[in-house]
């Protein structure tokens, strides 16, 4: 099967064949591949981990779709794909310096990128690695940066947001995933931004060309491409966004509501043990190749489960502190934690052309093994009124295993949450909750982890 | 003959004048009314914008070099304090927020 958002490259394609993945080079994108494979550099950075490696298999794994005149690479499979809107600030961060540490070392050694996506950017735990080998090509004398704008709008502009106007960028940018405008973040700066260069010159300058600009700028363009960008500048231009980048920080907005929850908030220090315990039994039990922690807050219990055995974690979070922190975390411990900006009740639906471009993010989750769903239930059924059936019925249908914890109406959390407001939620109860549970899965453990009444289930899926 | 040559903001020196004569035209433009292809316009922006961030790289780098002479002549006039860590202080963690 062709990738549904391989179209665009003449290059090349990217298929799927019994779970391996293949791309087929092009004749149009043959001779680059070969000059970029034989490069010292690139093997380099294939042996770094910066670019995700390609071996040449016998294109007959194709089939019928092998390429006339080209051949076929094998890449390693990437556990979990996610995009730039999903993206902690600090992933995107770390996701546009390692795309300029690459540009900048390739065009050393005469190679340039054909486009500055930050779709073909993806995350080995917190480690970004570049996926899509057929944007490297051999550099053409005086080029100019063909991917510049795009690097903009999916790297640069999304950092802005957050960084100078407190804006995260997240929903914007998956309301637009070929990126922010350049009008839109120009729109927003005010006049004390002259004074910031990299503003001045990313920002401001092209935002009030491309909304006043007239019919002189094709013939400029013309003459501009007839002149050509020294290399010496195309790197001064890399290197200058570099360094701005580099200092970006995500502008506070005050603590968020669960970057600081703690243990303590909610349990006892017994209580948090109990807890503690039961994620790393089911952890070194189960050892999933991957779980998804459903509201992994700080990345707390995710970093427990992968020390006890599970080998890679996907966390979804929706509070933009929590997730920073959770990043923050991860790439200081070395975990191989992802943590993505997720709305669990609005879940990434699939989009760009044809709605199959960029994956939902349920269709993701085929091989997600277990899931952990802690403090978690009580947020969706009477934060956002969805029923308590189908919630169970969602997060049974994500693995064939997992824990859910259920925090009962007595605990403080819940009267905290139903104090200003009427309870309309007769039918949430732990009963009703297992009941829900029995239509899906059958129940392997059970403990109760709180004075209040809090229950966490072990559950195994039936068979389907 | 360059913009900034041409209303005499040479005079401003080699850094500032295409700085300002970028600024100028950048906050004085009028609506055109016309449809600009966001990828015409960054080819026509580049080379400006790549000029002016080759400048700013090269003197900063100039900068902090005339930092680096007067630091390193501070240190030589100052007697090294008893205990004093010499191996300066720790990097923070750039992705620690």
């Amino acid at each position: 099967m062709i990738d549904p958002a391989s179209f665009r490259d003449p290059a090349g394609r990217v298929h799927h064949v019994d779970g391996r993945i293949f791309r087929a080079v092009h004749r149009a994108g043959l001779q680059d591949w070969l000059f970029v494979n034989g490069s010292e550099v690139f093997q380099r950075l294939v042996q770094r981990g910066a670019v995700l490696g390609a071996d040449e298999v016998d294109p007959g794994v194709l089939g019928g779709d092998a390429p006339t005149g080209g051949l076929v690479l094998e890449h390693p499979r990437i556990p979990f794909w996610s995009y730039p809107y999903e993206w902690s600030f600090g992933a995107l961060k770390a996701a546009a310096l390692a795309h300029l540490d690459l540009q900048i070392e390739l065009l050393d050694h005469r190679i340039a990128l054909s486009d500055g996506s930050a779709y073909n950017v993806q995350f080995l735990g917190t480690r970004p690695v570049f996926v899509d080998v057929l944007s490297l090509r051999r550099y053409r004398a005086n080029e100019h940066w063909a991917g510049y704008r795009q690097f903009c709008q999916q790297f640069l502009y999304p950092l802005l947001l957050r960084s100078k106007f407190g804006v995260p960028f997240q929903d914007w940018f998956r309301g637009r995933p070929e990126g922010i405008a350049v009008e839109e973040v120009a729109h927003l700066a005010r006049w004390h931004h002259l004074l910031s260069l990299g503003m001045l010159l990313h920002v401001i300058a092209p935002g009030r060309l491309q909304a006043h600009a007239g019919g002189w700028v094709e013939t400029r363009a013309t003459r501009a491409q007839a002149r050509g960008l020294p290399m010496s500048r195309y790197r001064s231009l890399l290197l200058q966004l570099r360094d701005w980048i580099a200092v970006l920080r995500p502008r506070a907005q005050g603590p968020s509501t669960w970057q600081d929850y703690a243990w303590g908030a909610t349990y006892d220090r017994a209580e948090a043990a109990a807890k503690r315990a039961l994620v790393e039994c089911f952890a070194r039990s189960v050892r999933p190749a991957l779980l998804l922690d459903l509201g992994c807050n700080t990345g707390e219990y995710a970093g427990l489960a992968l020390r006890a055995g599970a080998q890679k974690v996907v966390g979804l979070e929706n509070d933009h502190g929590a997730l920073e922190r959770a990043f923050a975390h991860a790439h200081r411990a070395t975990l191989d934690l992802l943590p993505l900006y997720q709305d669990c009740t609005d879940p990434s639906p699939g989009q760009g052309w044809n709605g199959r471009e960029h994956r939902g993010l349920v269709e993701r989750c085929a091989d997600v093994e277990a899931v952990m769903a802690l403090a978690f239930v009580h947020h969706v059924v009477l934060g956002r009124n969805i029923p308590l059936a189908d919630v169970v019925r969602w997060i049974t249908s994500l693995a064939p295993c997992g824990l859910i914890e259920f925090v009962p109406k007595d605990d403080r959390a819940v009267q905290r949450m139903l104090s200003l407001r009427d309870d309309a939620f007769p039918g949430y109860s732990f009963d009703a909750f297992l009941a829900a549970l029995h239509r899906h899965a059958r129940v392997v453990a059970q403990r109760t982890v709180s004075q209040s009444g809090r229950e966490i289930v072990w559950f195994v899926r039936d068979a389907q | 003959m360059p913009v900034h040559t041409r209303w005499g903001l040479h005079r401003l020196g080699p850094t500032t004048a295409p700085l300002v004569a970028f600024v100028v035209v950048v906050v004085t433009c009028r609506p055109a009314h016309a449809y600009v292809d966001p990828g015409t316009l960054s080819i026509v922006l580049q080379g400006t914008v790549a000029g002016i961030a080759a400048l700013a790289l090269y003197f900063r780098a100039r900068v902090t070099k005339l930092f680096s002479i007067f630091r390193r002549r501070s240190k030589c006039e100052e007697p090294e304090a008893p205990g004093a860590n010499s191996g300066g202080k720790a990097e923070s963690d750039p992705d620690d927020q």
